[in-house]
């Protein structure tokens, strides 16, 4: 590579940094703002249709933050930018860490979430990489579990060199077709007037990415009207 | 328990101050790293919530000038950041004795407080 096209990859990374930065930095006070109007501790308890608009602003906001980092995040793996740092850590603290920080959305929408561990498991991995495949399949399931009466299972267990992990739900599930190319960049796209759902459908793309840089796979087991179980495994990589 | 915010964002700045405040600590704030600094140097603080990616004096230059004057070990910073700083970037920071934690931006707010309440307490 030249001098030119290293000082215009350089350009181009840190421009992508720079969007980072600023398209997350406004969505901070949008997103903490309509949590905290929710807080009855905080603001003075809303109206239900007060309340009812705060939480649609906060959902929509929710959503935008994550198309926003998905983008930029598929843009950062098609260009071999995203890095991926390992270190030691405990698999069962960072399940716990996932479900606190979807806890307010499993809470809102009255989900039953059940964790299972088989026992604490160290790996040496990319830890935040990981973190964001867990809440990616757990933010699905939770799109997907029918309200009021939603279930969702998240697990792992050791299987050799790897671990296992599994988001079960019990949403309306998908036919074949619909499995073939949930995992493919473009799939809304492709699926054209017959796509179900809205979004980019980057998220699982993203977590293909980052699981296949990890050592690992991702697949799902589903049947229409029976739930989905998505499965994921990463290299459990050498210990120290 | 007294709290500073270093964030070049007024708004964020605002969101902190009324989440701090709703639990009944004291919120003190600036809106650069140089005034955060001196406040650091007037004030004992229980946390410090330090914003990494700002202009002219950023959270880092913060960092350096309390680790030349000797006064970082002494603090407890939470690294508050909406950067695309690396897990190996934060890491190398987090080893530094004052740096305690690192919160990516946007966080739910009860993990917010949690968190600062966690540091201040420690």
């Amino acid at each position: 590579m030249s001098n030119s096209d290293t000082s215009t990859e350089k350009l181009k990374e840190e421009f992508l940094d720079l969007i980072t930065h600023e398209f997350q930095t406004p969505l901070v006070p949008i997103i903490g703002f309509s949590q905290a109007l929710q807080n009855p501790d905080i603001f003075d308890k809303l109206t239900e249709k007060q309340l009812d608009a705060i939480k649609i602003i906060f959902r929509n906001s929710n959503h935008l933050q994550n198309m926003i980092t998905n983008v930029l995040d598929v843009m950062k793996l098609g260009t071999d930018k995203m890095t991926f740092y390992h270190k030691e850590f405990d698999i069962n603290d960072l399940v716990t860490e996932v479900l606190d920080e979807c806890n307010y959305k499993t809470n809102e929408k009255k989900i039953q979430v059940t964790k299972k561990i088989d026992e604490d498991l160290i790996i040496n991995s990319d830890r935040l990489r990981i973190k964001q495949v867990l809440i990616n399949l757990l933010d699905n399931a939770i799109s997907f579990v029918p309200k009021d009466n939603g279930k969702i299972e998240i697990g792992f267990s050791e299987r050799e060199k790897h671990v296992l992990f599994y988001v079960k739900d019990n949403g309306q599930g998908m036919g074949k077709n619909e499995q073939f190319d949930l995992f493919k960049m473009f799939n809304q796209v492709l699926q054209g007037k017959k796509r179900k759902h809205g979004g980019l459908g980057l998220g699982l793309v993203i977590c293909r990415m980052i699981v296949e840089n990890l050592g690992g796979d991702i697949w799902v087991e589903s049947e229409l009207g029976k739930g989905s179980i998505f499965y994921c495994t990463v290299s459990k990589g050498s210990r120290k | 328990m007294n709290i500073l915010g270093i964030d070049d964002n007024e708004d964020i700045l605002k969101l902190l101050d009324t989440v701090i405040t709703s639990k009944g600590h004291d919120f003190v704030q600036a809106l650069n790293g140089k005034d955060g600094l001196k406040l650091i140097e007037q004030q004992d603080f229980d946390a410090i919530l330090l914003d990494l990616a700002m202009p002219e004096f950023s959270g880092l230059d913060v960092i350096e000038s309390l680790k030349k004057s000797n006064k970082l070990k002494d603090q407890k910073i939470i690294l508050f950041t909406a950067s695309s700083a690396t897990d190996k970037e934060i890491d190398r920071l987090l080893q530094y004795d004052g740096i305690m934690s690192c919160i990516r931006k946007p966080v739910d707010i009860n993990i917010l407080i949690k968190k600062i309440e966690e540091v201040a307490k420690s």
